[in-house]
């Protein structure tokens, strides 16, 4: 194992050898819920092929060619693989692991090292300016406290492209009574490094999680709570394993893990069914799992528990839910390398989506709204409403007497 | 019959085929040629686990239409390139090994459910859909096929009937063979054969049936037909312990002579037994269980499973109630995964698969036990698809060899020996794996010289160039018992 403070996370691809071993052997038993398997229909485009190359390279029988590279990164990481392994082999941490050895042979895809320099230039996936990361924050920033025992870790997404979900989020602490800040201006908020991990770009990420780190602590905030899931499971999972802590004291929560314990509290503030302009029926919701709120952090129930509160919702599923949800294409850089394919996905779960006719598809992560979003404006295929799970909380809130 | 070229200007092909299916339906990246030089043969598994790179194709194609593929066909035909159709990839026995080079034709991205006939209750399908992929889309409309094999994740319904599979539930809803009404086929001259789906025809003989079990050498299935089933009202499990093998195959004979047919007919051996029920209760020696499951209108599995009872009980059986069968069930792809007991060093397992009528089948298993286990190796066997007339053995072998020669020596002496025990007590060499390479060289003594001699000319009528699938179900100059090792680096 490698030693505490080392600058790569605590395991190594020859730490999980066995594993790799075993899952290239396999008969393909999770083949089937592969999502970038199931566009490109290719035995090698399959977490088995994957393993597969990963052996030929630990064995020195194959170098990380072009090919090899571009199946290694046609792979959303989602982890649905786990799902249908019975010996629930960690193959997705392989396959990050085995990226971290492409962009150590400086052979990391283009789009991967954009991802890169705009978070080492600008400390977000997007290349914007840092000093903006707020900007569209500004009319909820003003009442904001300073200071608080709870800190809202925004997040790139969210801050450049969501900011509705930061308002929507601000709607309901308020509407809670529940005083929180920003990890804004001095204390400066930066990209998690999330998808620099999931990228193969570990000192980059190491060097994001300890300007966060430092950001949390300065705010002296005890508990951190975010609306992204892969926000959450780096402060909560991949900094312990970088070797880099939050105080102890400091809690790490998804929003819906915050709020389903203030269930009590509101399901008293909850003012209306959500209806339509046009027919005034209740609107049906369909809610997806985010894989790394779901498989990688085991929350499915807390969501739907949430969206349940609200008196006559017509909660639907999607065949494939909970543990065995599809990913929305977003995950795993897909989108910065195989833009393409990405989108295929995307629309797939778009279109498995149950009574897609003018009905809310609800997630709680900003990036799959992201994705659904701009797929569905590309194609234009359903009149879905795509929301996060904050704005449909945040619509039906009363003001607190 | 000379076997096809295996020199062909891969670059030129490659260019070709690009144009005709779009470069992204093109490969010959040398990680997705290793990729697709494997299936599920243990063999081969424990010769990739050694990391040996063999059998790899020139060039790997993914059609997404018929034309394409009479296209692609026609072409190797011309330039005598060898072409392996692929599915799912899921067989056990090298059936899709690339052992001459060539193309490899993989049919999953033709994986559409072309027409659901409510009427007649069938489906029409493209060849690359998953087993796992159609049961999905028939249970959410109340259907099944009813063929659930235990690789139904990982095996597609080309291959289903290229290797003439059998489902786990085999008993109530037949074999591949059984549910198919309609194939459609591209000959290896290109042509389009296609047979009308229709429940049974007296004109003449029954084409379909021809490619049914081909393996790919006599052309590549590219739609089917098949026969579909409401999906259960009911389902319940029994599980009962006889004294011994013999009391338990008498009670099998005699669910058959009242008319019955029980999704599920499990018989297990004294060893698998031990294993069965290791977390159950410990049987005493020479005690076999034999294991049901009821799939069917609530009266009827009612009907069933009282008289099933009657019978194992008046048989000389205790009733373990529903868990070792129902165990079985909720677990039964566990096996399937390799694990450091099947795949570790110096290790080596496989299953034979024989079948035989009720007269020689007991006969058949003593024997092939014997046999096999001459060689210190241990075994545990089933018999897990009956018939009024009798039923298959499943002899599963684990044992350990000192080297990687010793293990490949010990597997084909285990295989060879096994095979002839089955051959000498009267039963057929393989009930539902197939042939591929691993039996090719039994071919022509499962069916005696006439018999092989008409399959290899109707090979040659078909396949003038021997260009599909060479080498398999013994086709072709292929005369090695196992691929040498490195074969077509």
């Amino acid at each position: 194992m490698t030693p505490p403070n080392s600058t790569a996370l605590s395991n190594t691809l020859d730490d999980f050898a066995k594993i790799s071993r075993l899952c290239s052997l396999c008969s393909r038993m999770c083949r089937h819920s592969c999502p970038t398997h199931l566009v490109t229909r290719s035995d090698a485009c399959s977490p088995v092929g994957r393993a597969l190359i990963i052996e030929l390279y630990r064995g020195g029988k194959s170098a990380l060619t072009e090919a090899a590279v571009d199946r290694l990164y046609q792979c959303n990481l989602c982890g649905a693989c786990k799902a249908w392994c019975m010996p629930r082999h960690e193959l997705p941490r392989i396959i990050e692991l085995s990226r971290e050895r492409v962009v150590a042979e400086h052979r990391a895809p283009a789009g991967t090292l954009e991802l890169d320099k705009n978070t080492s230039e600008f400390f977000n996936v997007y290349g914007e300016p840092h000093d903006e990361r707020f900007a569209q924050l500004q009319s909820i920033l003003k009442n904001q406290t300073s200071t608080a025992e709870i800190a809202y870790f925004v997040g790139c997404t969210t801050a450049y492209r969501h900011p509705e979900i930061a308002s929507a989020t601000h709607t309901v602490l308020a509407r809670l009574g529940i005083d929180f800040t920003f990890l804004n201006g001095e204390k400066n908020e930066v990209c998690c490094g999330s998808p620099l991990i999931r990228a193969g770009f570990i000192e980059s990420a190491k060097s994001l999680a300890e300007q966060n780190v430092k950001a949390i602590k300065e705010s002296g905030a005890k508990t951190i709570l975010t609306t992204c899931p892969g926000c959450a499971r780096a402060l909560k999972l991949d900094y312990p394993q970088l070797g880099i802590h939050l105080p102890k004291k400091v809690k790490v929560l998804h929003m819906v893990e915050f709020l389903v314990k203030q269930s009590e509290q509101l399901a008293p503030l909850i003012k209306s069914p959500l209806q339509t302009k046009q027919t005034g029926s209740i609107l049906t919701m369909t809610y997806h799992d985010p894989c790394h709120l779901g498989r990688e952090l085991g929350i499915y129930e807390p969501p739907r528990q949430l969206l349940k509160l609200i008196p006559g919702a017509d909660l639907m599923e999607f065949p494939h839910n909970r543990e065995y949800a599809d990913c929305c294409g977003g995950g795993g850089a897909l989108p910065k390398t195989f833009p393409a394919l990405a989108e295929e996905i995307t629309r797939t779960r778009l279109a498995d989506t149950p009574s897609a006719s003018n009905s809310y598809l609800v997630s709680a992560c900003p990036n799959c709204k992201l994705h659904f979003t701009e797929t569905q404006n590309q194609v234009k295929e359903t009149d879905l409403k795509i929301l996060d799970l904050m704005e449909i909380l945040a619509q039906v809130l009363k003001e607190r007497r | 019959m000379s076997a096809a070229s295996t020199a062909f200007n891969v670059n030129r092909v490659k260019r070709q085929l690009e144009v005709w299916l779009g470069k992204e339906n093109v490969s010959d990246a040398e990680v997705d040629k290793i990729n697709y030089s494997r299936d599920a043969w243990p063999l081969r598994l424990l010769r990739l686990g050694r990391l040996i790179i063999e059998a790899k194709p020139d060039l790997i194609v993914w059609p997404q239409t018929v034309e394409q593929i009479q296209r692609i066909v026609k072409l190797a035909n011309q330039e005598s390139i060898p072409i392996i159709p692929v599915s799912g990839a899921g067989g056990v026995a090298g059936g899709i090994l690339a052992t001459t080079g060539g193309i490899i034709v993989d049919v999953k991205k033709m994986n559409r459910v072309l027409f659901l006939d409510e009427e007649s209750f069938t489906v029409t399908v493209e060849p690359g859909i998953l087993g796992y992929e159609l049961e999905e889309y028939l249970e959410a409309r109340g259907y099944t096929t009813g063929h659930l094999p235990s690789s139904i994740y990982s095996s597609a319904l080309g291959g289903f009937a290229a290797a003439r599979s059998a489902g786990v539930l085999s008993s109530k809803y037949g074999k591949i063979e059984d549910m198919i009404t309609g194939l459609e086929v591209v000959l290896p001259t290109g042509e389009l054969l296609r047979t009308k789906a229709v429940p049974r025809s007296s004109m003449g003989p029954d084409l379909k049936q021809l490619f049914i079990g081909s393996e790919g050498t006599y052309g590549i299935i590219t739609e089917l037909t098949l026969r579909i089933a409401p999906s259960p009202e009911e389902t319940q499990f029994a599980s009962f312990l006889f004294p011994d093998l013999h009391s338990g195959m008498n009670a099998v004979k005699q669910v058959f002579r009242q008319d019955l047919k029980p999704a599920l007919i499990r018989l297990y051996d004294e060893n698998e037994t031990r294993f069965v029920l290791s977390r159950f209760k410990p049987p005493s020696d020479g005690a076999c269980v034999l294991n049901f499951i009821y799939r069917a209108t609530k009266d009827f599995v009612r009907l069933e499973k009282r008289t099933v009872t009657k019978i194992c009980l008046e048989g000389g059986a205790e009733d373990l109630g529903p868990g070792p069968s129902k165990h079985w069930w909720n677990n039964r792809f566990d096996l399937y995964y390799p694990s450091s007991m099947n795949m570790g060093p110096g290790m080596l397992y496989d299953v034979l698969d024989v079948a035989s009528s009720y007269a020689n089948l007991e006969k058949m298993y003593w024997e092939m036990r014997k046999a096999i286990e001459a060689f210190g190796v241990g075994t545990m066997s089933h018999f897990s698809h009956f018939y009024p007339d009798g039923g298959n053995i499943y002899v599963i072998f684990v044992g350990h060899a000192n080297s990687p020669e010793e293990v490949e020596t010990k597997y084909q002496q285990i295989w060879d020996a096994g095979l002839e025990a089955a051959h000498r007590a009267g039963g057929t060499l393989s009930h539902q794996h197939g042939v591929g390479l691993l039996k090719a060289p039994w071919m022509p003594i499962e069916h005696g010289e006439t018999g092989f001699a008409l399959l290899q000319a109707i090979k040659q009528y078909l396949d003038p160039n021997n260009i599909m699938n060479p080498g398999k179900l013994g086709f072709g100059n292929e005369t090695s018992k196992f691929p040498k090792e490195g074969a077509s680096q």
